[in-house]
């Protein structure tokens, strides 16, 4: 029976009418404040949207890595519909790259200061000035940069285990088997000349360098990583039971064990086939650099006979690394992964149970977009749980439990959002003190390390308050030195000079912007107020002092307040 | 019939997201449940199907028989290098920095003697001696040595080699084992070691009625060519330099897929090619020329110091 389109079309004509009534009735959600606004129902909701502005600023932030400008604010203050437009054009910002780098970290933890291998085995390196860090992130970033190139210029997800492009900079192709297609500096599309397979980042050095397998492992641990990262499957996290396995008195018995014992084979039945696959990264000494930079393709069958199964993909038989790879990116759950941890790194938590609908939803989207993730970003900052900024009337107890909404700025943001704002950075010996803690202070700033931190500090803590107030003091300084004493190219005292007081038309525009461009929101009286009373009394400290040192303490202690307020660390 | 409310739901999704101020994904439809996904039973398998060789029957025997020649691996060559440095350049106790013999400490920081000799890394060499023969040695590598001229040595895994009489089958003297593991190279050697060799090698023999008898299981990539020995046996009683059983195998570099040379229980060099869709590439014959028998004589010698007929030990 076909439909009967006069129906239809009633339909339609119906739908498109409530369209236009928009301007007489508010939005889904909202409801008419006295003053006849539209304004959320909070009293109905479980989860109350950020306002635009402070939306715009997360967006930014997790997209970026750096705050939205004055522009773009006043942008989105005019008109809330700039804010889809504003996300297309985050997507296809240069600095998204860059950025998922860091997010990416969060899951795959590769970025860690301290490899089996250290630069000084490379004589090409070993006496290169502050290499170390640059050594180190290198090698670490290796899978990510690959992974954030795949997102970034929107290329299917399958590609990230299917291609055969590398990323490499200057470093890595010095001494690693790797060519780049670009002799431009920093890091550019490369490719693997030692004969490894087309699996993308399976094919990674850094993520094999970082996920080790010592000769006896035999690459199972690689294959929890595999599972871990890219079928959302924690196989270390389930349960072992010792008291059924035998005597593990030495390698053989236990090797046996693993095929045999039931115990042993509820996970090794699936582990093991797959880890038979990777053994062109198995070497013989994992802490020498001449074993692990290479792959080694004569090793490619040693798996079936060292233990003792044909490699496979979850009972699909597979020939070598690439065909694994091919079964990995046709399964069902690399897809749903895909989708669940993109979800988490903008969620700031695991999807759940009560989150099926929502993933079901964008595993649509992932599916229809032909495995491209930017339509997956779009829509997870779609979501309510994305764009929540508050409990409503209806929040649960479980909604609360469950949800972020005040989500910690930690090391990586801090500095990068830092240093857009004002220039400064925050180096020692070559390494970023917020991004590493053999000199830094990485893990005291809340930030994942990959070893000791897996997960994103979620809220603030002595250490992390500590490190974030001498960043905001020694970023406030720099920009005041910069912007008040004589610079063409100011970056936040635009309206200001030295002779500025408070009270003036000049002072107040000021600190308004500087509330839009810290904290997303506009500034009200009372912020107004303690503000003006804090460049005061910071000026007044420093009365002794010729006038113009007072006035750049006073605008260092303000900045330095706006950077350590709650509005500005959280995003 | 259900095309129409199919139809009928399709055209709302398509008009309702049009109406609201910011589409949002799943916020009427929070109903509790797992998360789904598939199982991974396998239903999704993708069927792939093998390329072509790349190579000619003729072409495998061609590259087998070029690797062969290079040499089979034997662990000799870089213990001999690696004990020659420390004889003939290390400045004792001071470069390498260790009191111990024919060690390399691991520390980050080269040494440089006053001949021009570089040592870097972890290396550690022990053996056991019987009538003035090395008859067991343990040697482990993860160090790198310049000799004066700029020439390489890269020593990355690890050796152990061992030899002792037999005493149980009384027409068998001695019996030998090789584990041979890592790459290991050094520019200014000659054979298979001067250039850097990967491998994954195990390989046992015994010295039975006056000749040898022995076996290989593993890796090796002879300079390019990766071979995979699958339980490739030899005795030179009956066939000198031709298998009696086993497979060789060769990667395809091009494809990442290996052919199979199965040798059947026949002493003969000539087997059956398959290419790794199982297709027949048809018979062909290797010929090994004294690889094997010069691999196994070392073995079984102690490197040539060593009579396994002697007797005495």
């Amino acid at each position: 029976m076909r439909p009967r389109l006069p129906a239809l079309a009633a339909l339609l004509a119906l739908s498109l009418s409530s369209c236009g009534k928009e301007t007489a009735t508010c939005p889904a959600d909202q409801v008419r404040d006295a003053a006849g606004e539209c304004t959320w129902d909070v009293a109905n909701l479980a989860l109350v949207p950020l306002d635009d502005t402070r939306l715009l600023r997360r967006l930014s932030l997790d997209l970026r890595g750096t705050l939205p400008s004055l522009d773009e604010l006043q942008r989105v203050q005019a008109d809330p519909a700039e804010l889809d437009v504003l996300t297309q054009e985050y997507l296809a910002s240069p600095e998204l790259e860059e950025r998922l780098v860091h997010r990416l970290q969060e899951r795959w933890h590769t970025r860690i200061d301290l490899f089996h291998v250290f630069f000084p085995e490379y004589p090409e390196l070993a006496d290169e000035e502050h290499i170390e860090y640059a050594f180190e992130r290198a090698v670490g970033e290796e899978p990510l940069r690959l992974l954030a190139h795949i997102i970034a210029s929107d290329r299917p997800w399958t590609d990230a285990v299917l291609t055969e492009d590398a990323m490499a900079d200057e470093i890595l192709e010095q001494i690693w088997p790797l060519e780049r297609r670009s002799s431009e500096p920093g890091w550019q599309l490369a490719r693997w000349t030692d004969g490894r397979p087309a699996v993308g980042v399976l094919a990674s050095n850094g993520l094999w360098w970082r996920y080790v397998s010592t000769v006896t492992n035999y690459n199972r641990l690689r294959v929890a990583a595999i599972m871990r990262l890219l079928i959302c499957e924690d196989i270390q996290g389930r349960p072992i039971s010792f008291a059924e396995l035998p005597a593990l008195a030495d390698g053989d018995s236990l090797e046996e064990a693993l095929r045999t014992t039931p115990a042993c084979m509820g996970c090794h039945s699936n582990v093991d086939p797959i880890a038979a696959n990777l053994f062109g990264f198995w070497v013989g000494n994992e802490h020498s650099s001449v074993e692990v930079d290479r792959y080694h393709t004569e090793r490619e069958p040693l798996g079936a006979f060292l233990m003792q199964v044909e490699p496979a993909w979850f009972g699909t038989p597979t020939a070598n690394l690439r065909e694994m790879a091919v079964q990995l990116a046709a399964d069902p759950r690399y897809a749903q992964c895909a989708v669940e941890s993109t979800a988490e790194m903008l969620w700031r938590r695991s999807p759940g149970l009560d989150d099926h609908a929502v993933v079901s939803e964008l595993l649509e989207v992932y599916e229809e977009s032909g495995s491209r993730m930017h339509p997956v970003y779009t829509a997870v900052t779609q979501t309510r749980r994305y764009r929540a900024g508050s409990f409503g009337g209806r929040a649960t107890e479980a909604d609360r439990e469950r949800e972020v909404l005040d989500r910690l700025m930690t090391g990586d943001t801090l500095s990068s959002a830092l240093e857009e704002l004002t220039g400064w950075t925050w180096t020692y010996e070559g390494f970023e003190q917020l991004d590493n803690d053999s000199e830094g202070h990485r893990l005291l700033v809340g930030t994942v390390d990959g070893n000791y931190q897996t997960r994103p500090q979620q809220g603030p803590s002595l250490t992390w308050a500590l490190v974030h107030q001498r960043a905001s003091e020694a970023a406030a300084a720099h920009v005041v030195a910069q912007d008040l004493d004589g610079g063409e190219d100011r970056r936040l005292l635009t309206r200001v000079d030295l002779e500025t007081r408070p009270g003036g038309e000049a002072f107040e525009a000021q600190l308004g912007d500087l509330a839009l461009r810290l904290w997303g929101l506009p500034l009200d009286e009372a912020r107004l107020g303690t503000l003006s009373e804090l460049w005061t009394a910071a000026s007044e400290a420093e009365a002794g002092e010729a006038g113009h040192d007072a006035a750049r303490a006073a605008w260092a202690a303000v900045l330095t307040a706006m950077l350590l307020d709650p509005d500005f660390g959280r995003v | 019939m259900t095309r129409g409310p199919s139809s009928l739901s399709l055209l709302l999704v398509l008009v309702a997201p049009s109406c609201v101020q910011e589409p949002e994904y799943g916020g009427a439809l929070e109903a509790p449940g797992g998360t789904g996904g598939s199982t991974g039973d396998g239903d999704s398998a993708v069927d792939i199907e093998v390329p072509a060789p790349s190579l000619s029957a003729e072409e495998v025997v061609a590259t087998v028989e070029a690797a062969l020649a290079v040499g089979i691996p034997e662990a000799f060559s870089p213990r001999d290098e690696y004990v020659r440095f420390f004889d003939e350049h290390a400045e004792s106790g001071s470069c390498p920095d260790s009191e111990l013999p024919y060690h390399l400490p691991g520390t980050y920081e080269a040494c440089t003697t006053d001949d021009g000799t570089t040592f870097f890394g972890h290396g550690e060499y022990q053996e056991d001696v019987e009538d003035d023969a090395v008859t067991s040695f343990y040697l482990l590598g993860d160090f790198w040595i310049l000799d004066a001229q700029g020439r390489r040595y890269d020593g990355a895994g690890e050796a152990l080699y061992g030899m002792r009489p037999d005493g149980e089958d009384p027409d068998t003297t001695v019996t030998a084992d090789l584990i041979f593991t890592g790459t290991w190279g050094y520019s200014g050697a000659e054979g298979w070691l001067s250039e850097p060799v990967s491998m994954a090698l195990f390989s046992f023999g015994s010295w039975t009625r006056n000749t040898w008898v022995g076996g290989f299981q593993g890796s090796v990539d002879l300079h390019g060519t990766s071979l995979f020995m699958e339980d490739l046996s030899f005795d030179g009683r009956y066939c000198t330099d031709a298998p009696v059983m086993g497979r060789l195998r060769l990667r395809d570099h091009p494809t990442g897929y290996w052919y199979t040379l199965s040798f059947p229980q026949q002493c003969s060099p000539c087997g059956e090619l398959t290419w790794a869709d199982g297709s027949s590439m048809g018979e062909v014959c290797v010929d090994f020329g004294t690889s094997v028998s010069d691999y196994f004589e070392a073995l079984l010698t102690a490197d040539g110091t060593l009579d396994p007929q002697g007797g005495g030990w």
